[in-house]
């Protein structure tokens, strides 16, 4: 019996032990990964590591798995066919590809790009979204006015550059700039033109209020945050956004404000893309080995050992040169849009010699020229540490021309348009109707700036996207094809709330 | 093989005394319960096929061949016998009824009780119920053994994984994967080990979907029993929704030590692949295909008013003529595989203590080349008795897997990151493995690896397991018994990884190495109760405990990019240049769980018995509003045939009625999803400085709770004819309700899903087991084991923050299928229907189902489903005198499945089979592309090149929104058509294995049975879908082999 007593008091102590364990201390939930709202928008280095995840976006660099619902989208200037910058340059006459066929043959509708990687640009709106969350959280932080004012600046620059990326492909978006709306969960409508566009503009104004240690100029003397957003490239967004609008006297005051910001032309064309931050340069996007340029790897042809580009001086400038993967070529039809002596045709190839040291000319196999612009590359590749050019100045005169021209005529505008002509070493203009120089300037804005992404921008403005497309052949494509579709994705999740852009199937 | 025929030498030597030894005669006389002599009891020498049978009286005689013989006495619905001869020359028995098989144990957790009283719905397979295999993890040995029991091979790969579900995968979001329980210890983590190669640049990720149960021998296993309804399941509580499987592994049996040896010699075939075009019929469909892309890009006629031009082939007739077959990459990369098995055991002891030790070697060379899989692993389960009232066990099993692995399955990116089965489908056929210079060759797409530089890969995985179950057990009362059960399950990975300079990867040509380590661990502790007690016409027992259970993972790993040498490989990564594109990583969660557990069991005149269970959950991962969850269930039983009234029903000689009900919880859905979180991750070139940003990546939700399973089952039991014939028919309507579902917010909100409990899915099923002997002869026998069931799983209240689409029905199925039915291709002018005027020639026809004139969401329709609707096993097996063949199938029926597994299959936005092979740089495609339609080919089946200006306005392209993540083929599919879809229905012939013992114990004493088998596995596939294998989820599924075994099982 005392055996029986002794084992019951056994249990009992081993089976309370168990049941003691049972308190909330050990329930606690653990976390090594993660930050919490307890522990973040503390310190300046927060706020850096808040405006960095809004950088991120824009790299060249492939593109990243986005936390917020783990899906991996393709980066905005990445050379991957279903980026901003490939989509700009693949729907117009400068670049051929063939890897997308819908593209290509403008067969795309509402439900093409509407899901994943597909969807890469529209689903940038939810940067847009973050952007009002670092700018809120920041400007309700303990930190000093300017420390909190100086990322608050960059914020605002990049989501007004966003909402100009969705607005060119997609028109005015449904973007939350009110911090209180940001886990509403109810679909709200596209704001208008007008609300969308003033948005923009206003980030960009409230920016360009700021003083000089807020806000810089630039960084280009500045190697430690290249790469950082300034006051040239808010101005330079106004820039694009009234051309896009076609506010022409805004356009030309916002590019006069830029050319008394000190930038200048390179003497020589090549150079723009070969001296890291050069004056010319509003914006690059940086590139590393850590976060490396694919743009070139993009466009050799498998066979190329040798390539060939000819400069003003008919001299020839050799590229040595592997092998890369040949998915994109300037048609020669655009090619021939060069003058010859053209100093711009000093970063195109033309021409290349084969492993076996033949001579390969235009023709079958050589489909296109290559657009390679950064002549300074070496090395077998793939990727490469030199800086993706955004905004530049040249950029800025021809549009400053542009928007004269369309106010008053050439006269004015040919002191601009010229200067750019004359760095490519091609006879200056004169004597032009403000018709002729109105599509003389397109053309010279797609020698210019080709492979920069503007394209199809400047095919738009001009009412030319769609013309240009049947005249290639793609006898399918429809005006309203000059916006890309919501997916369709949204469409369904808008319970009626979000429209369709015109022309597109609901 | 030398190591077999030594130890085989080393045994006939050993047994060479014993030869010589005299034979006994013996006799004697058989009585049964009621002391009467039994006629046709088969009395056997154990181990041999001598034997006689009893005379009417019940007397035998039977020459033995020494007093070491053991004589099995055995009779349908008695106790076998076993006695020992010894120096007896007389020996007479009484045999004991058995309630054959009803008395079969069945392990319930927490315990065990008699099958005869079981209430809910429990599967049993015995060891010696599983087939013959080369398997390496018992779950690639349960397909079609247990009704409800879904599994899918995931890929053929060695030691590969399985998909697993039982009675349907109702949780859209969360695992369906069943709790194990292996001796006791609920496995809380029970996640593949290998870490997955950092795939940012190499894209393949995939591939190593292994079993984490590849670390348990086969061997060692005695039994498996499958609870799946939750009024039996509720015992495990939070972690127990989509059932549990209870895995007991053998103990050592006292009295003489019993070594059993047995060995195995596989020889893998590969089955059929895909087929590809070999040079020839590459260069011509490229000619063919481009010229119609050429057409089409200019808008030449039939695709517009384009004037015709010149047009020069890529390739010369005089090329095509030379071109041959080319190079067959995917034959370069197999091989004839084969699987050595070795498993040797020990059972034995003494009245206080018994042992049971084994020690297994498994060797795969497999069917892909470089890829290989090597087991070893051994167990020791004690128990000792220590003193009337207390004893103690121990199962002690430790194991290391060695591997190189070749990349297959799914990857993360396109063509710049195909694996090597992917490279293989894609690369030219055009050029050999090496240039002049040595180097290996490009296709034409030169981000695609040359196939057989994969082969020079280095991917080593070591794995090791140690897993330590000790238990306690003291008797208090006479009635009340304390377990005290540990568990230190400990799993380690090491994966080591060169991508050497000379494999001429594209993206990084200077080689990269990888290595990493993975740890999980389980702990648990546990401490239990049971009372039983038997009244004068009632039983009752009473279980109630408590349990601690912790779970803890780690990993490491980096990445060093750029070596000038492979000399070192990954061994001295220190040596990588380049610093900025290395990476180093880790991770670490940890998580805890406090459990308080009872049942009750009370069975009143051995007619009804009464169950009822429950157990409360409190768990780190719950969230802060939910962090306990209490999960009851019932259950009774009617053992009708013990009723009065049914003896004069004498041929049946079973009949029970069943009905539970009861909930269980299913936490895989929680971990971290409660929580707002900051995550890094999206990186930024500012300067010099890669920075590290942060972003809000998940919003809080602290009501977010485990997903709730309420299951209702009713079963019946049957025995007729003294249970020759048996039967059991289920019944279950399981209701998941608190879904987790990630509320997708909208897509300008800043995190882009939040999870939340919403909505609520059901699968209503049938089951049915039969189990019977159709003959049964002295010499010869005929059983067979038929289980089918079906279900549908389908929802019953969907999200409401979710706009469900127009074409989506409240109630559809889970997995149903959405899009545009199709009408074939526009062949010619007059096939164009008048609301596709834009479209072109080759263009597929989709049905406007409203005819509006207007392709759009109101012309999706449900195309199918992707559950099976009927999957069954069936086994026969037959013994004549000494031989012993089984026969074994299972399969799936009426489900559906997309025509096309590998790259190049249909596509809704590039990558179509019509365009890889036209373009400039054009990839293989299999040869189905010779049915595509082009002007030169008008009777073509396959869409042609002209892109489809209508398929961009079908909505339910890649509709993940609304078809959850489809577990039966591993991906989220873009159906949004019907053309590719098939009837995927399969019976695949899995095992015939003919066995023959061998009478051995005449000449070798030594030898108390032996038993030489021959094993066919993976015979044949009978379906009519087109694609590969029709059960295989992994995308670029690891090849199939058909395995041929010989091997042996000798007993001493």
């Amino acid at each position: 019996m005392n055996n029986k007593i002794f084992n019951i008091r056994l249990i009992i102590i081993l089976v309370g032990i168990l049941l003691l364990t049972n308190c909330e201390k050990e329930l606690e939930p653990k976390f090594y990964q993660d930050l919490t709202v307890d522990n973040f928008f503390k310190t300046e280095g927060d706020f850096n590591a808040a405006l960095i995840a809004l950088y991120n976006p824009f790299t060249a660099h492939w593109g990243d798995t986005d936390p917020g619902d783990n899906i991996w989208y393709a980066a905005l200037y990445n050379a991957n066919n279903r980026t901003y910058l490939l989509r700009s340059e693949l729907t117009t006459d400068e670049l051929y590809g063939e890897d997308d066929a819908n593209l290509l043959n403008f067969t795309w509708g509402p439900s093409t790009y509407s899901y994943d990687v597909w969807s890469s640009t529209y689903a940038k709106i939810r940067f847009v979204a973050r952007a009002t969350d670092v700018i809120d959280k920041i400007s309700k932080s303990d930190a000093n006015e300017i420390v909190k004012n100086r990322y608050i600046a960059q914020a605002k620059i990049l989501r007004a550059w966003l909402m100009y990326i969705l607005y060119d492909f997609f028109g005015p978006l449904n973007v939350k700039l009110d911090p209180e709306t940001l886990s509403d969960t109810e679909p709200i409508p596209r704001l208008s033109d007008e609300e969308y566009c003033n948005a923009i503009e206003q980030d960009l104004m409230d920016v360009l209020a700021m003083d000089e240690t807020e806000l810089p100029d630039k960084y280009n003397n500045d190697a430690n945050n290249w790469g950082r957003v300034s006051r040239g490239v808010a101005r330079m967004l106004l820039l694009r956004l009234y051309m896009h609008t076609k506010q022409w006297a805004d356009a030309e005051a916002a590019g006069k404000n830029i050319m008394n910001m000190g930038y200048s032309l390179q003497p020589k064309y090549a150079d723009i893309f070969i001296t890291k931050a050069n004056n010319e340069i509003i914006y690059a996007v940086p590139c590393s080995d850590a976060s490396p340029n694919w743009y070139m790897h993009h466009l050799f042809p498998a066979g190329i050992r040798v390539g060939f580009c000819i400069d003003a001086n008919n001299d020839t400038v050799r590229i040595e040169r592997g092998a890369g993967w040949y998915m994109y070529s300037m048609p020669w039809e655009f090619y021939d849009k060069f003058s010859e002596g053209d100093d711009r045709k000093s970063t195109i190839i033309a021409k290349y010699l084969d492993r076996n040291d033949d001579t390969i000319t235009r023709g079958e196999d050589f489909i296109g020229a290559i657009p390679l612009k950064y002549t300074s590359i070496v090395g077998p590749g793939p990727e490469y540490p030199i800086d993706w050019v955004v905004f530049r100045y040249a950029e800025v005169l021809l549009s400053v021309a542009e928007a004269i021209n369309e106010q008053r005529g050439p006269d004015d505008a040919y002191q601009y348009v010229n200067q750019v002509r004359a760095r490519a070493k091609v006879p200056e203009w004169s004597g032009l109707t403000q018709e002729q120089f109105r599509d003389s300037i397109l053309d010279e804005r797609g020698r210019e700036l080709f492979s920069e992404g503007v394209r199809r921008q400047d095919l738009i403005r001009h009412g030319k996207f769609i013309q240009y497309a049947i005249d290639r052949g793609i006898t399918n494509a429809q005006s309203h094809q000059v916006l890309f579709p919501i997916p369709s994705a949204v469409i369904i999740e808008g319970e009626g709330i979000i429209e369709q852009n015109p022309g597109y199937v609901e | 093989m030398r190591k077999i025929l030594c130890f085989f030498i080393f045994i006939l030597i050993f047994s060479v005394p014993y030869l010589l030894s005299q034979p006994l005669e013996i006799s004697g006389k058989v009585l049964d319960e009621d002391n009467m002599g039994m006629p046709g009891v088969n009395v056997v020498i154990k181990g041999t096929t001598t034997g006689t049978a009893t005379d009417v009286d019940g007397n035998y005689r039977i020459t033995v061949p020494d007093a070491e013989s053991i004589l099995q006495f055995s009779y349908l619905g008695y106790l076998t016998e076993e006695i020992t001869v010894g120096n007896q020359t007389t020996i007479d028995i009484s045999l004991v009824p058995d309630i054959a098989r009803l008395e079969e144990v069945v392990v319930i957790g927490y315990g065990t009780i008699p099958k005869s009283d079981l209430t809910g719905a429990v599967s049993s397979v015995r060891a010696e119920d599983l087939p013959l295999s080369t398997a390496v993890s018992i779950d690639n040995l349960l397909q079609g053994k247990a009704a409800g029991l879904n599994l899918r091979v995931y890929s053929a790969q060695p030691g590969g994984s399985v998909d697993v579900n039982i009675r349907g995968a109702i949780s859209p979001n969360g695992n369906n994967a069943p709790l194990y329980v292996i001796d006791g210890v609920p496995l809380t983590d029970n996640s593949k080990i290998e870490r997955e190669i950092f795939d940012d640049d190499l894209g393949y990720y995939g591939g190593i979907e292994r079993s984490p149960l590849n670390s348990i021998n086969p061997s060692d296993i005695e039994s498996i029993d499958i609870l799946k309804d939750a009024s039996a399941t509720a015992i495990y509580g939070s972690s127990a929704a989509n059932g549990v499987i209870l895995i007991t592994t053998k103990k050592g049996t006292a009295g003489k030590a019993r070594v059993e040896y047995r060995g195995s010699y596989t020889i893998q075939t590969p089955k059929e692949y895909f087929d590809y075009l070999n040079a020839t019929e590459f260069m011509e469909q490229h000619n063919r295909l481009s010229y119609e892309k050429h057409l089409f890009d200019y808008r030449i006629a039939p695709y517009g008013s384009t004037p015709a031009d010149v047009f020069t082939p890529r390739f010369s007739q005089e090329e095509i003529d030379t071109a041959g077959e080319g190079t067959d990459w995917l034959d370069l990369l197999m091989r004839d595989g084969s699987i050595q098995e070795h498993n040797i055991s020990l059972s034995g002891g003494s009245e206080n203590t018994v042992v049971f030790a084994s020690f297994n070697y498994h060797n795969n060379k497999a069917i892909l080349d470089k890829s290989d899989f090597v087991r070893y692993s051994g167990r020791v389960n004690l128990d000792q008795k220590v003193s009337e009232r207390i004893s103690f066990k121990l199962n002690l099993n430790l194991s290391q897997i060695n591997s190189n692995n070749v990349s297959t399955g799914s990857n993360s990116g396109g063509l710049e990151k195909y694996n090597m089965l992917q490279a293989a489908y894609e690369f030219t056929p055009t050029v050999g493995i090496y240039d002049e210079e040595g180097n290996y060759t490009y296709s034409y797409d030169r981000q695609i690896m040359n196939p057989a530089a994969f082969l020079i890969v280095k991917d080593k995985i070591r794995n090791n397991r140690i897993d330590i179950i000790p238990n306690l057990e003291i008797k208090i009362l006479n009635d009340l018994r304390l377990n005290l059960v540990g568990g230190l399950d400990r799993q380690t990975s090491n994966r080591n990884f060169y991508l050497p300079v000379k494999a001429q990867r594209y993206n990084m040509p200077d080689g990269m190495a990888q290595l990493s380590t993975n740890r999980i661990d389980n702990l648990s502790s546990e401490a239990y109760l049971t009372y039983n007690k038997t009244f004068s016409n009632s039983n009752i027992t009473i279980v109630a405990g408590a349990g601690y259970y912790k779970t803890q993972n780690d990993r490491f790993y980096l990445v060093g990019r750029d070596f000038f040498t492979d000399a070192f490989e990954e061994n001295n990564v220190q040596i990588a240049s380049n610093k900025e594109t290395s990476r180093i990583d880790s991770y670490k969660s940890e998580r805890t769980k406090i459990s308080q557990f009872f049942r009750v069991n009370y069975s009143l005149m051995d007619k009804y018995i009464l169950s009822i269970v429950g157990r409360r959950d409190g768990s780190s991962i719950f969230a802060e509003n939910k962090k306990y969850g209490f999960f009851p269930g019932i259950s009774g039983a009617w053992k009708v045939s013990h009723e009065d009234f049914m003896d004069n029903i004498p041929f049946i000689s079973n009949l029970k009625l069943r009905a539970g009900y009861g909930s269980s919880g299913n936490e895989s859905v929680l971990v971290g999803n409660s929580l707002q979180l900051y995550s890094a991750g999206l990186q930024y070139l500012i300067g010099p400085t890669y920075y590290n940003g942060v972003t809000l990546a998940q919003v809080e939700n602290k009501d977010l709770s485990w997903e709730t399973d309420y299951t209702l089952n009713l079963g019946v039991d049957l025995g007729l004819w003294q249970n020759r014939f048996n039967a059991s028919f289920e019944f279950y309507n399981k209701t998941a309700k608190d879904l987790l579902d990630f509320n997708r917010l909208p897509r300008n909100n800043p995190v882009g899903r939040v999870a939340a409990n919403v909505g609520s899915t059901r699968a209503i099923g049938y089951e049915l087991t039969v189990v019977t002997k159709n003959i049964v002869g002295s010499e010869f026998t005929w059983s067979t084991d038929f289980n089918i069931s079906t279900y549908k799983a389908y929802w019953i209240e969907r999200n409401p923050e979710v706009e469900l689409a127009d074409y989506i029905a409240e109630d559809d199925e889970i997995r149903a299928i959405y899009g545009w039915e199709t009408a074939g291709i526009i062949k010619s002018e007059e096939d164009r229907p008048v609301y596709m005027p834009n479209a072109f020639l080759g263009n597929v026809i989709y049905v406007d189902q409203n005819n509006d004139s207007i392709l759009n969401i109101e012309d999706v329709v449900k195309l199918g489903n992707l559950d099976p609707k009927w999957s069954f096993g069936l086994g026969n097996t037959f013994t004549f005198k000494g031989f012993d063949l089984n026969i074994y199938l299972y399969g799936f029926l009426k489900r559906k499945a997309l025509f096309g597994y590998a790259p190049g299959g249909p596509s809704a936005t590039t990558g179509s089979t019509a365009n890889k092979i036209s373009i400039a740089n054009p990839g293989n495609v299999r040869t189905t592309v010779k049915d595509i339609w082009s002007t030169d080919n008008p009777d073509g089946i396959y869409p042609g090149v002209a892109t489809n200006p209508y398929s961009g306005n079908n909505p339910a392209t890649n509709n993940h929104l609304n078809t959850a993540f489809d577990v039966y083929s591993g991906d989220y599919y873009a159906i949004s058509t019907d053309f590719y879809l098939r009837d995927a229905s399969f019976i695949r012939l899995k095992n015939i294995s003919l066995g023959y013992t061998v009478p051995t114990g005449k000449f070798i004493k030594q030898i108390a049975s032996a038993r030489l088998y021959v094993n066919l596995e993976n015979l044949a596939v009978f379906t009519e879908y087109e694609g590969f294998d029709p059960e295989y989820a992994d995308i670029n599924p690891y090849p199939q082999a058909m395995s041929t075994t010989f091997g042996i099982d000798v007993t001493f």
